[in-house]
């Protein structure tokens, strides 16, 4: 059955069986009228084995989570787990427009996750998704980001480090809108970047789909007294690089650059020392919305 | 010496930024990044330009001596090797 998304302005069809199950739940905010032609095309299929990586695959490396490979016709990749061997694959065409996800079933064989193989469908696509909006002029950046007076903002940090505290401030003090707690996907638009709410947002799983302009990326550090001062360019690419998921394939890592070059050829990025207090919320206000 | 497998550079600001890519992550995770000139060594690096062949194209491209080439580029091949990008 076919299911219509509009993620970041991208149309996204996803076709499975079945009521989707948590799958749904996260993805209902983002759901659409039915469209024509889509961006992105997911075909969901499960197996009561482990699905098999394409015989042309070559590996093309990965991490401890996900291992990617390059195809003759474009790309896979794989989750491995270390007891049940490969239960999840996904593989791509060259330009991320079909993305053909197997998973094997695993509602029988794992105890204690409820929904495991929607969760499954939801997690798999949300790591495909970092690398295709790539190829459709897009970003994952790794922050925690909100919308404030109509506009955005993205606070990036290592994790722990307390971003989603901050955003969570914003919330508190200001009404803020969490348009991601995570990992926002940011459009471009005649060359200016919009923060755009996904489903995919780590561990709190908080999101609002919304695209509002970027007004500034913040990144925070932790510190006894609250202080924020624009970053060189030098220092903000290597920062926001730094903080940024790494892409593992050649192409996926170049557009990455592009669109890095893009974001900070356009908007201001702060390096914000500050406590968690909401006193820290003033200084970045104060900063970024004053002028 | 060239340039390891793995890595992809390209202009981002005012400069030129290499980030590693596929199984080289796992022994490169950090950027680098260099001037024009580095990136124009770079690509001819790539192809499996020699000493030699650096410096000529060097001279060819840019307005400087031969002693002066020759001296940046055996600095940028040291910190290519002393980083584990070129082999």
């Amino acid at each position: 059955m076919e299911h219509y998304y509009s993620i970041a302005g991208l149309r996204l069809l996803a076709v499975y069986e079945g009521g989707g199950g948590y799958f749904k739940k996260r993805m209902a905010q983002y759901e659409c009228e039915p469209f024509g032609k889509a961006d992105i095309s997911v075909y969901y299929t499960f197996t009561d084995e482990n699905p098999a990586l394409p015989e042309d695959a070559a590996p093309c490396g990965g991490g401890s989570i996900v291992s990617y490979y390059t195809t003759n016709g474009g790309y896979a990749l794989c989750n491995v787990d270390k007891t049940l061997g490969m239960t999840n694959l996904a593989c791509a065409n060259a330009g991320w427009s079909r993305i053909d996800i197997t998973l094997r079933r695993l509602e029988d064989v794992i105890c204690g996750i409820d929904e495991v193989d929607t969760r499954r469908m939801f997690f798999m696509l949300g790591t495909c998704m970092e690398t295709a909006v790539l190829f459709f002029g897009r970003m994952v950046l790794h922050a925690s980001s909100i919308a404030h007076k109509g506009e955005g903002l993205c606070v990036s940090a290592a994790s722990g480090m307390g971003k989603s505290t901050h955003t969570g401030l914003w919330r508190k003090t200001r009404g803020s809108v969490i348009v991601n707690d995570d990992k926002p996907i940011i459009s471009f638009e005649d060359g200016k970047p919009y923060l755009c709410g996904s489903p995919w947002a780590g561990t709190t799983g908080i999101n609002t789909n919304i695209i509002v302009p970027l007004r500034a990326v913040v990144v925070l550090s932790r510190a006894e007294e609250n202080s924020i001062s624009p970053l060189s360019q030098t220092l903000a690419i290597h920062r926001i690089l730094k903080e940024s998921p790494h892409q593992c394939l050649p192409e996926a890592a170049l557009l990455f650059l592009e669109r890095v070059d893009a974001l900070v050829g356009s908007v201001p990025v702060y390096g914000l020392k500050c406590n968690i207090t909401p006193e820290a919320v003033d200084t970045v206000e104060e900063r970024i919305w004053s002028k | 010496m060239k340039i390891k497998d793995g890595f992809v550079l390209r202009k981002v600001g005012g400069q030129y930024v290499a980030v590693a890519t596929g199984a080289r992550m796992m022994d490169f995770n950090a950027m680098i990044s260099t001037n024009e000139t580095g990136a124009f060594l770079w690509e001819l690096l790539k192809k499996g330009a020699d000493r030699a062949e650096l410096a000529a194209a060097m001279t060819a491209e840019y307005d400087v001596s031969e002693k002066d080439a020759a001296e940046d580029i055996d600095e940028f091949l040291r910190q290519l090797r002393d980083a584990g990008i070129a082999e």
